[in-house]
């Protein structure tokens, strides 16, 4: 029939939701009471409206009053005003920089795009990467710096930076998040020349740190792992979500991509098996997915290293004898794994694992014969505590902290206070520091307990230099001066360094002159194209020491039998908290629960009825001797006997957004970064409403998303013949003429990654609506991201699909609409025009694809986050929307427009793949595609040629312009799921 | 007189905001420098697009900045006292404020390079500016007048070879054959050529 099952009891009881799906949360979509504060009711109105009728002459009697146009004194270069100019930068998140392109309107970035040229892509970019324009409009950024209370100049801070000690540095800490940066590192080396005793750690809460350890027992010394996926064919991750939570994901998701998209059901694919806890967006979109606790997963390694023949049989006893019981599940992969050949697998092991998980995966790939097929190694790209002179691990600072042996810390851009684990007690450290100076972009946490802030300014307000993750040197170049009173980390390293008025620009351009080695036009070149090309890390060539191996296995930990246990991770929308007062990223949902605004105490459905327990709930976790409350949501996918949480949010800082949610840190400690007993869990009163996005996750016998397996869609490759073609209509034919904007979409592809949905947020202006207004459904993504189930508790089989206006040839919107607001183009777009709009949501109504947003307020006005700095970030080719008026995706219709007159003007036509909407750039695995039909040979026509394209909702005979190619999945024909 | 008196309260106003008066049409805009285009461009022979030289390449032709001012006036008439606002603009690095003559509202994305390539001489929209001593609003730019041009003009603008093509695929509403990649100026009148 659909091809996809409904959804199983497990996956339809995540909320316990009323009939009418829709209607949940604190009040229904349309409800009539409390529209909006000190709103007015409907007889007033018209009592205010009456009066102010006969008014309404006299308003036009004022002059047409002439406005100012103000021009430039001097017209600065390169500036042609309403053409966007893009320059290359760099953003660095723990310390791996990736290559962005930003567009930049007279002098104000408003977009950010892939650079093409660097490693950490192949086009697209991540969720974070997209968001971080709106970071840098941040009205709760830090504005100045101070000491206590009072406000000082930074020519007052650098001169207490300059001012030489006379302990040599014993007492002096520097604290900052970790960097590559040749510049940054040739500045702390500058500190330790001034201050030979001086000490250097680092410190980011989700910092990868077992890949050393198991590179330091597996090969003799610590490396870093480098994936191709260009030629795997069998992929099994072990808790890994390459394909979003790594530094090169983007990368990753690409190549991963490129071996699913099939042209013909002749075609080979790749094979994805997972085993995981929480369900993540690579276990989402797994062709086999395990479920397991994290605390479990070493046993399944053991278990899958125990049964695959290729292994050199001490590690195979070895792994047998420390728990690598025969399991059928994992002996099927280890079988499979063993019927590729060789160099065509990969074994990925997540940075939660231990490190003798790491190391035996390491050993897995080498015996499938991968190394330096799919998985290489470099040199670690960051310095290691050890190797570098003066770097010392983060917890041995704290203990000189506690011992009182430092008198002085300088804290660059990191939050102990708030990510510290727990028994670090780094609150309690940081007030035995006599003086503790914190430069960062907020006030946050650890800001409040320092006796000397300083704000730090954004990458898009800075000069400065990284690593990517494959070594290669990256630029971050400014493109907009520093908004409020910051400097760059690395002019106050340089102040600490002894420079007199450090400088940004003139640190980083003297580096690279002298000790980088560029000449000027090397400089240059760098500089504009965001990398100096050919530093990526050479490959190392490693021998896997299979007896060090074995030993590190035998000394695993036999899991103890917990009745319950705590699994700790990175927030997917606000990742470790840095994000948490990004609104664009607050109300993004989160990819497979769907939640916003919010964090959860996540359980499973079985684990719900066991624990007697439903979403929204609230209940007290105890791990630890640490306590906290937390709404309970029951989660699809998620492993039993689990309770799962995101940190990241609950902040105290000066980031008021960030305080959604609860702080999950307190739960953390050293020995329990990731997972932990549970000691207890209690329901407590009260309610707490969560905002999901999709609540329900069945498609109810419609054919609205289709999959199907490789092996049927082979057996029946036609199988979508019945949902596109031409159907009978009452509507008039339509004179299309020009070029036919359409739009392709790969669901077998689709990751939920989500970062489309933030650049469409970030190219059309879409405003934030508040947690209110999501629970009532009122949120205004132009693109979300549904995700239906077929019904396995267990896992894989999950079908995400990119909804958008389908821009229906007959579409149901236009012949509602009593004012013509929405019509249709030659061009075959469904335009929306807001001047016309008059708001009575008939078309929003008549919209079987739910895409429409109505404005129910003036966001602007209602919400402090949609004003102040954040309007400098608007695109100024696309209006912002009033109250009152409907919107919905224009396929950017001002990037059509913009290209129709380039071409116009250059007496050319466009080109084919000239205009590129926002979401299909932003997209990693390049999922979506974009195009005029008349341009054939590109993807986009193409693969709507294929059998497997289909229109959504055929039935309804809209005739949508949007094309989706159904999911095709390759499970292994050989075994069920986990 | 009562019955004539309340439709009145209504009329009136309705009127009075389209007279020529409300709108400033043919009323002479006073300028902070009173800058005579009639003398820059019949005395002295200077182009348009030698000042609005984002005219053609850019969506807005562009006030001049002071410097292109001062490109000329640097050497010539460089004592005068009516350019003193524009030294001391030029000097001060403070933008000389002009008054607007002719406005497009903000929900209207107009493109001056696609008009200003495409034949459209700058006195169609603007009048005979160059015959105006003080600058006026000679046009009101309504869209019925935006309209009014773009569907009289049929393909003598642009437009190039109108080029028949199939469809590469069935379409499902079967349309058969659409024309080519280049619009005629006709057809950019659909909503979104100028509302975004």
């Amino acid at each position: 029939m659909t091809g996809v099952r409904k959804s199983g009891e497990d996956l339809v009881q995540i909320r316990r939701h009323p009939p009418e799906g829709r209607l949940i949360g604190s009040g229904p979509e349309f409800a009539a009471e409390e529209l909006e504060p000190g709103a007015i009711d409907r007889r007033l109105f018209m009592q205010i409206a009456g009066a102010g009728l006969s008014l309404a002459g006299v308003g036009g009697c004022a002059l047409d009053t002439p406005r100012q146009i103000v021009p430039y004194t001097k017209r600065p270069p390169h500036v042609l005003p309403s053409e966007a100019a893009f320059y290359a930068t760099s953003m660095v998140i723990d310390g791996y920089a990736s290559g962005l392109l930003v567009e930049s309107h007279e002098g104000r970035p408003t977009k950010i795009e892939a650079n093409l040229q660097h490693p950490s892509t192949l086009g697209g970019t991540s969720m974070f990467q997209q968001a971080a324009v709106r970071q840098l409009y941040d009205d709760m950024r830090a504005r100045r710096p101070r000491r206590g209370q009072l406000p000082v100049s930074w020519e007052d801070l650098f001169r207490l930076l300059w001012r030489k000690r006379t302990d040599a540095g014993a007492g002096l800490r520097v604290l900052l998040e970790p960097t590559a940066s040749p510049l940054l590192l040739d500045l702390i080396a500058r500190v330790q020349a001034r201050y030979p005793q001086a000490r250097v750690a680092f410190f980011a809460p989700l910092e990868a740190r077992n890949h050393l350890d198991a590179t330091r027992a597996a090969f003799g010394r610590p490396l870093l792992p480098q994936y191709d996926f260009t030629q795997a064919r069998a992929i099994v991750s072990l808790d890994c979500d390459f394909l979003c939570s790594l530094p090169l994901s983007v990368r990753y998701a690409r190549q991963w991509a490129e071996r699913r998209r099939l042209k013909s059901p002749e075609d080979g694919m790749n094979r994805l098996y997972v085993v995981e806890s929480l369900l993540s967006v690579t276990g989402s979109v797994a062709d086999h997915r395990l479920r397991r606790p994290l605390s479990q997963i070493p046993r399944a390694a053991l278990s899958l290293a125990a049964a695959l023949v290729a292994v050199p049989p001490a590690v195979r006893e070895a792994a047998g004898a420390a728990g690598g019981a025969p399991e059928p599940w994992l002996a099927q992969v280890a079988r499979d794994l063993a019927n590729h050949p060789r160099g065509t697998t990969v074994v990925l092991v997540g940075d939660r694992q231990p490190p003798a998980v790491h190391a035996l995966g390491y050993l897995l790939n080498a015996a499938l014969g991968n190394l330096g097929r799919t998985v290489a190694f470099t040199r670690p790209v960051l310095p290691v505590p050890g190797e570098q002179p003066g770097l010392i691990p983060f917890e041995t600072l704290l203990a000189e902290m506690h011992a009182g042996q430092v008198d002085s810390l300088l804290m660059l851009d990191t939050n102990p206070c708030y990510a510290a684990p727990a028994d670090l007690k780094f609150c309690a450290a940081l007030a035995r520091v006599r003086e503790s100076l914190c430069f960062g972009y907020y006030e946050d946490e650890t800001a409040n307990r320092c006796t000397v802030f300083g704000p730090t300014t954004h990458f898009l307000e800075s000069w400065g230099d990284a690593r990517a993750y494959d070594g290669t040197v990256s630029m971050i170049q400014p493109l907009i001066r520093p908004l409020v009173d910051a400097r760059t980390p690395g002019e106050i390293l340089a102040a600490l360094a002894g420079e007199p008025d450090p400088d940004a620009f003139r640190l980083l351009h003297a580096y690279w002159l002298g000790a980088g080695g560029l000449n000027e036009d090397a400089w240059q070149r760098a500089v504009q194209e965001g990398l100096v090309i050919g530093t990526a890390a050479a490959t190392e060539s490693v021998t896997a020491d299979q007896g060090a191996v074995a030993r590190l296995i035998g000394g695993l930990p036999r899991p103890a039998a917990t009745p319950l246990e705590l699994e700790i991770y990175p927030s997917p929308t606000v990742y470790d908290g840095r994000f948490a007062n990004n609104a664009w990223l607050l109300e993004q949902p989160e990819p497979i629960t769907k939640l916003t605004w919010d964090n959860a105490a996540l359980i499973s459905g079985a684990t719900a009825r066991r624990l007697d327990l439903a979403s929204e709930q609230v209940v007290e976790l105890r791990v630890n001797g640490a306590r906290t409350r937390a709404p309970v949501l029951v989660a699809p996918g998620l492993a039993d006997g689990v309770v799962a949480v995101w940190l990241g949010y609950g902040r105290s800082g000066a980031e008021a957004l960030g305080a959604a949610g609860f702080n999950a840190y307190p739960l953390r400690t050293t020995t329990a970064l990731h997972h932990a007993p549970l000691e207890g869990i209690r329901r407590v009163d009260g309610r707490h409403e969560l905002a999901q996005t999709q609540i329900h996750f069945a498609m109810e016998g419609r054919p609205i998303a289709l999959k199907r397996t490789l092996e049927e869609y082979r057996q029946r490759p036609d199988f979508t013949r019945e949902y596109k073609g031409p159907v009978d209509s009452l509507l008039p034919e339509f004179d299309y003429r020009g070029p036919q904007w359409a739009m392709s979409i790969d669901l077998s592809v689709c990751t939920a990654c989500s970062s489309c949905m933030v650049a469409c947020q970030s190219e059309n202006n879409l405003l934030i609506v508040g947690k209110d207004n999501v629970l009532r459904h009122r949120q205004m993504h132009w693109l979300r991201i549904d995700t239906y189930t077929s019904g396995i508790p267990g896992a894989s089989g999950l079908v995400h699909q990119p909804m958008l206006c389908q821009h229906c040839e007959k579409a149901p919107c236009e012949y509602v609409c009593p004012v013509n607001a929405t019509v249709h183009s030659p061009d075959g777009l469904n335009e929306m025009i807001y001047n016309r709009c008059v708001g009575t949501r008939f078309c929003s109504n008549n919209c079987p694809y739910k895409v429409r947003r109505f404005n129910w307020f003036d966001f602007t006005g209602l919400l402090e986050t949609n004003r102040g700095l954040v309007q400098l970030h608007y695109n100024p080719e696309v209006t912002v929307r009033e109250r009152g008026v409907m919107e919905k995706c224009t396929y950017c219709v001002q990037r059509i427009r913009a290209a129709e007159i380039r071409a116009r003007n250059d007496k050319r036509e466009i080109a084919p793949g000239e205009v590129v909407t926002a979401c299909q750039a932003a997209c990693p695995t390049g999922a979506i595609q974009f195009g005029s039909l008349t341009h054939r040979e590109t993807p986009m026509v193409r693969w709507r040629q294929q059998d497997r394209s289909f229109a959504v909702l055929h039935d309804q005979g809209t005739q949508p312009r949007t094309m989706y190619l159904a999911r095709i999945e390759n499970p292994n024909p050989d075994m069920g799921d986990g | 007189m009562v019955g004539l008196s309340i439709p009145g309260v209504f009329v009136v106003p309705i009127l009075y905001v389209r007279t020529p008066y409300n709108l400033n049409r043919g009323f002479d805009v006073m300028q902070p420098v009173q800058f005579d285009h009639r003398h820059h461009v019949k005395d002295d022979g200077i182009q348009c697009l030698y000042c609005h030289d984002l005219a053609d390449r850019s969506a807005y032709a562009g006030v001049p900045a002071t410097e292109v001012c001062m490109g000329c006036h640097n050497q010539i008439w460089n004592q005068s006292p009516m350019l003193e606002p524009v030294r001391r603009s030029y000097f001060s690095g403070q933008p000389i404020p002009w008054k607007r003559v002719h406005l497009v509202p903000d929900f209207v994305f107009f493109n001056h390079s696609v008009h200003v390539k495409n034949g459209i001489e700058c006195v169609q929209c603007h009048g005979d500016v160059a015959s105006m001593p003080i600058d006026r609003k000679e046009r009101l730019f309504t869209m019925g007048w935006c309209l009014d041009c773009h569907s009289r003009q049929q393909d003598s603008y642009g437009g190039g070879p109108v080029v028949a093509a199939e469809f590469p695929e069935k379409l499902p509403g079967g349309a058969k054959t659409v024309v080519g990649h280049a619009q005629p100026v006709q057809h950019l009148q659909t909503c979104t050529a100028c509302h975004r």
